[in-house]
């Protein structure tokens, strides 16, 4: 027998059969770290801040908490003729109540809005002359516009879709001459609380599905509720993180469900420049989606 | 010359190597194990935790005092009461006598007071096998569905089958009496009088005064397609998606997940066969497992029932205490478990989260004595009935499909069914 040849062939075959056993040891040790990467914690922070992103301090906590419920009514439409010094209008659907004021409002001589205006405000609100005003607090300032939002606030937390909101319109002057009122109405807490994604989490996902531009400021996301659901009989308000993203240019309002992280497109309500120019945009239009529906962020990958 | 000399050397170093490589990618890390870990930790997080003796537990409990009857079906007081009976210590279980469910009313209406629990399923004492100190091998598969014990003697519980009348009898050796009693008797638990009617061959507890129960609304909240492929499938880069006019189906080389998208109910199929068939004490404890992994439902989930044809176990949600029904399947998840694991699921995708309140709304159900005389002039024979329950009926509100509306009828099991007994119509059954 050859038994030269016969150990040539066992080379051979041993050298094909390392080479093979190596591409299979190195394939799995990448397939093992390409497994690892997609749970590997991405630094959304890090990138956003490359892309000139000014993010604000978060809380990052988990608070729990439930939806709430109003009763669907018409308590401005009957209780508007009540107020005082004023010219009350009900809107056609009958939920928004304009109302001109016989004297006008007038805040600090400052040039920008302070934290005194906004205490005169809070006053004229909680005061006898605003329809359930005790249960309003302030909201926000729109720059752009010279609007001082107020929101009903509901199991502590401000609704902010526009449902239950008071807006005042400032003049060039820091008068108020007017505004405009809606009203969820009395509202209860429904079925238990739930956990919520924290404010870090909402404007992560945010950025995720490209909602954020580079060069911005994204204000602290506030909790709020929005009008997930309107019956007839009754609305129900889920949580939803607020966040305002402020550019060179404009502020833009993004809203996630505090639940379950989807990005809400309702339109964000603009706020009518004057009264007199045009009416109030109907309320946010609550999502009446079909199940079927995705309303989902698609995570970036 | 060289080179032939070093032929030899370079072999043995070849087959060394091949042994070494082949030893590193035997023991090295495998990626399934770390998808599978990493899987482990993000569905914890959406799963609802539920203790197999809840699921497996009683869904009533019967007060026998001076020959009459209480039912409650109170969550929280059968939760505690569950809660005691986990720290509960059994003997022996004795040999099971025979006993006609007369002699069981007899019992029960002796002149100490007695706490019976009421199963919805016969379960088999495996289930329980916690509890006793010696439960032997032959008793493991045997079932029950009625316990009770006397309220002056917590020396001894007994265990009784309905349908095989065997009663089966065990020394307690530990049990927080004053915890139980406590439990049971806490003030404001509603318990209804109720009396019981030899229907069929069977002993069912009904009513004596007519019922007032609130019809329910809640929004309903789907689960996302991708939670139940994540959980479903071992490798979800192999899946292909395929879409029908009224469903989406997902397919490996192994399995098949469809959703229906009109009903939003799941139904999965893994081709596992096996010819030993499992004990009911294991096909139970596996289902139980993969229950915990695909069904959401925020309120009680029970066992319901074993088909051992199909080898499918039911577990039925319950809201407020009382068993779902639903034409649609929303009601319930339908398990087939082999050896090798889970091999069909049926499981509805929609879960009700939030109550819509209404506290107003009420509906009044008939007493059992009314009951029986409306089944009775529907010409339906009651020997055919083979259980009586109050149960809520799952409707979609017309107003938007994302809440539903729960509403409290009387569901009689007839011929392997529950029907709604407001749909009966008047032909009956023969």
């Amino acid at each position: 027998m050859d038994f030269k040849r016969i150990e040539i062939i066992f080379v051979l075959t041993f050298l094909a059969l390392n080479a093979f056993l190596i591409t299979t040891y190195f394939d799995k040790s990448y397939n093992d770290f390409s497994s690892n990467t997609p749970n590997s914690e991405v630094n959304f922070t890090e990138e956003m801040a490359k892309l000139n992103i000014d993010l604000p301090a978060f809380q990052n906590e988990k608070n729990k908490v439930p939806y709430v419920q109003a009763e669907a009514n018409t308590l401005l439409e009957s209780n508007y003729d009540q107020l005082r010094s004023q010219t009350g209008k009900i809107g056609d659907n009958g939920t928004i109540l304009t109302s001109l004021l016989s004297s006008p409002i007038l805040l600090t001589q400052d040039k920008e809005f302070t934290a005194k205006d906004i205490d005169k405000l809070t006053l004229f609100v909680k005061s006898n002359q605003v329809l359930f005003g005790k249960e309003y607090q302030f909201f926000r300032y729109i720059k752009n516009s010279q609007q001082v939002v107020f929101a009903q606030i509901a199991n502590n937390i401000p609704i902010a879709d526009g449902t239950s909101e008071i807006i005042f319109h400032l003049d060039n002057a820091k008068e108020i001459l007017s505004y405009e009122q809606t009203y969820a109405g009395p509202v209860t807490v429904q079925g238990e609380s739930r956990e919520l994604i924290t404010d870090k989490n909402a404007v992560d996902i945010l950025y995720q599905n490209n909602e954020i531009s580079a060069d911005t400021r994204v204000k602290k996301p506030v909790l709020s509720y929005y009008r997930t659901l309107n019956l007839e009989e009754l609305s129900m308000y889920a949580p939803a993180w607020f966040v305002e993203i402020e550019s060179s240019t404009d502020v833009q309002v993004k809203r996630v469900d505090a639940i379950n992280g989807t990005i809400l497109k309702v339109p964000t309500l603009e706020q009518p420049q004057s009264v007199t120019k045009s009416k109030l945009n109907p309320p946010v239009k609550e999502d009446k989606d079909s199940l079927n529906s995705t309303k989902e962020s698609i995570p970036k990958q | 010359m060289k080179w032939t000399k070093l032929i030899r050397p370079l072999l043995i170093v070849l087959i060394l190597l091949s042994l070494v490589l082949m030893w590193a990618i035997w023991t090295g890390p495998n990626q399934y194990d770390n998808q599978s870990g990493n899987e482990q930790k993000k569905l914890s997080s959406v799963m609802i935790k539920r203790q197999l003796s809840r699921v497996f537990g009683p869904s009533q409990i019967v007060l026998h005092k001076s020959g009459q009857a209480r039912m409650t079906m109170k969550k929280e007081v059968l939760t505690a009461s569950n809660k005691v009976f986990g720290e509960v210590k059994l003997g022996k279980l004795e040999e099971p006598v025979n006993f006609t469910s007369e002699d069981y009313q007899t019992e029960l209406n002796q002149s100490d007071d007695k706490i019976e629990w009421l199963y919805f399923k016969s379960i088999p004492f495996g289930v329980l096998s916690n509890l006793f100190a010696n439960l032997p091998g032959e008793y493991q598969e045997k079932t029950f569905d009625r316990m009770y014990l006397s309220e002056t003697n917590f020396n001894e519980i007994c265990f009784y089958n309905t349908a095989d009348k065997l009663l089966y009898t065990s020394e307690i050796e530990e049990i927080d009496r004053e915890q139980l009693l406590a439990t049971i008797h806490r003030e404001g638990v509603p318990y209804r009088f109720v009396e019981i009617k030899e229907i069929g061959n069977k002993y069912i507890y009904l009513p004596i005064n007519e019922i007032k129960l609130p019809r329910l609304t809640y929004m309903v909240e789907k689960q996302p397609n991708s939670l139940f492929i994540e959980r479903l499938f071992d490798d979800t880069s192999e899946v292909r998606e395929k879409r029908s006019e009224q469903s989406v189906q997902y397919l490996d080389y192994i399995s098949e997940m469809r959703i229906n998208e009109e009903t939003n109910i799941l139904n999965y199929y893994r081709n596992r066969s096996s010819s030993d068939a499992m004990p009911l004490t294991k096909t139970l404890m596996f289902s139980f497992k993969e229950l915990m992994l695909y069904e959401n439902w925020s309120d009680e989930i029970h066992f319901f029932d074993y088909n051992k044809q199909k080898n499918e176990v039911t577990y039925r949600r319950y809201i407020e205490g009382f068993p779902v029904f639903s034409s649609i399947g929303y009601g319930a998840t339908y398990l087939t478990v082999v050896e090798e694991g889970m091999s069909k699921l049926q499981v509805p995708m929609v879960v009700a989260q939030t109550p819509i309140s209404d506290e107003e709304n009420q509906k009044t159900l008939s007493s059992g004595e009314d009951l029986l005389n409306e089944l009775a002039e529907k010409n339906y024979a009651l020997e055919k009935i083979d259980d009586i329950k109050i149960g809520y009926t799952w409707t979609n509100n017309s107003e938007s499909d994302r809440v539903i509306n729960l509403d409290p009828n009387w569901y009689i099991y007839t011929d392997g069914d529950w029907i709604n007994v407001q749909d009966l119509d008047e032909n009956g059954v023969d």
